[in-house]
């Protein structure tokens, strides 16, 4: 067993820009995801939950994300105006090509007009192609309950005739790339 | 026309292109420091809690009677944070949560949902579905204010069923060993978190106030002290906080006297008074 500080240094090496990337596909700035995977990395090695090895400090910190957006989003919902809710805040970055980045930004700035939860939920749903159990126990909620944030958020989306293909994700050939 | 996941995809690759421009790319030094000052709380309770935690057979154990009243005064950082606790092989997987003297159950609740990764509502659920029947579905104070150790951290649901009972069992069993019947369980409940936050201190003053609000009661006189929001008469239908096990100890073994009042003196300590006058005279002069 390595120590905690070796393991650290290692996933931010290795899975840095993953987790960074997955956490910036859920807030939809910079600024946030790096609060986000900060907050996420104290919670998962303070309770030694990070220290075997990397692929399963990989996996807590990146659950670690998911329950600490929710629960920031639920702060943040007190507040009448959060810093990921102005859809024309968020970075871009750099380099990229005309029409995808069109649709993908289009994409994200639709789902940061979903709450918290329901975005949490179709980001797994798709991104993650998670089984709707499977959030569930990720999330801590009801499978019910999941099916129904998954599918109000996916019927918000609908409505705002983004230019992408919204049906069931199961229909997607799982490659070896989809796991980051 | 793009699947979804292809344009989160993406965005996710566009997120990851950024982590260079981050501050953690270069410099974690902030997590380190974070996580190293949790640990070492932890690692320090788990010392003083050691011989308990190493003798203990099942799940947890709690080890009561030192609940900080104030996070600040949480048992000392050892100068090696890392040194081995009392039993290392035990104790690797186990995890402490904290529950301060007065915390309300809200709280306790978040620090569990954080612990499991789950909603505050789930955790709360599990408090609740972890309540005796006399509590009447209503959780505050029935989770003992002290430093709760739990040996394995599973994933929820069952771990966190299994926390959740822990956390509550820790009062329905000092109920059972005191012999307190079941119908006084929330009476000795809600009395005892009345008296963790008006005598703090001394195990005397407390068993005196318990005595002073249980005949306050039986004189259908109002409680009417600054801790409990209560109009009218009787005790308030739930607890207002967490308390100790020696605060429930005095709660179900009220001093004996005819004491109508109570003042609080500047020390923290109480003085008892039978008659309004005698209690009027004390506040004149304190």
């Amino acid at each position: 067993m390595t120590s905690w500080p070796a393991t650290l240094d290692a996933l931010l090496r290795e899975r840095g820009p993953a987790l960074f990337g997955y956490a910036y596909v859920l807030t939809g700035s910079a600024d946030a995801a790096e609060d986000l995977v900060q907050d996420a990395l104290v919670r998962t090695f303070r309770s030694g939950r990070g220290s075997r090895d990397i692929n399963s400090a990989h996996a807590y910190v990146k659950r670690a994300i998911t329950s600490a957006f929710i629960d920031g989003g639920r702060r943040a919902s007190a507040r009448p105006k959060s810093a990921d809710a102005d859809p024309s805040s968020f970075d871009r970055g750099t380099g990229d090509v005309a029409q995808q980045v069109g649709d993908a930004a289009d994409l994200q700035r639709a789902l940061l007009t979903l709450p918290p939860r329901e975005r949490a939920c179709v980001v797994l749903r798709y991104l993650e192609d998670m089984p709707v159990a499977s959030i569930a126990a990720e999330l801590g909620l009801a499978v019910g309950t999941v099916k129904r944030y998954t599918a109000d958020g996916v019927a918000r989306l609908r409505t705002l005739d983004l230019d992408v293909d919204l049906s069931e994700p199961h229909t997607i050939p799982v490659t070896e790339g989809r796991q980051r | 026309m793009n699947t979804a996941y292809e344009l989160m995809d993406q965005l996710q690759g566009e997120g990851a292109r950024l982590f260079a421009r981050s501050a953690l790319a270069t410099d974690h030094s902030r997590v380190v420091r974070k996580v190293r000052r949790d640990r070492a709380l932890r690692t320090s309770v788990l010392s003083l809690a050691g011989v308990a935690v190493a003798g203990a057979a099942a799940f947890g154990v709690a080890n009561l009677g030192t609940a900080p009243l104030d996070p600040v005064a949480t048992p000392s950082t050892p100068s090696d944070p890392f040194s081995p606790s009392p039993n290392p092989s035990t104790l690797r997987n186990s995890f402490t949560l904290s529950v301060w003297k007065q915390e309300t159950i809200g709280d306790v609740a978040r620090e569990l949902a954080s612990r499991f990764g789950v909603d505050q509502e789930v955790a709360m659920n599990a408090l609740i579905n972890a309540l005796p029947p006399e509590a009447n579905g209503s959780p505050e104070g029935w989770v003992a204010a002290g430093d709760h150790t739990f040996l394995e951290e599973q994933d929820p649901p069952h771990g966190l069923q299994n926390a959740a009972d822990q956390l509550v069992g820790v009062h329905v069993q000092q109920l059972e060993a005191m012999g307190v019947p079941r119908d006084a369980w929330a009476q000795t409940v809600i009395l005892a978190s009345i008296i963790q936050q008006e005598a703090p201190a001394a195990y005397a003053d407390q068993t005196g106030v318990a005595r002073v609000l249980l005949n306050r009661v039986a004189a259908d006189m109002p409680i009417m002290v600054e801790s409990a929001p209560v109009r009218g008469l009787g005790l308030p239908t739930e607890a207002i906080g967490a308390f100790t096990p020696e605060v429930l100890d005095a709660a179900a073994n009220p001093a004996d006297g005819d004491w109508l009042y109570f003042l609080r003196t500047d020390d923290g300590n109480v003085r008892l008074f039978t008659t309004y006058e005698e209690f009027n005279a004390a506040v004149a002069v304190q």
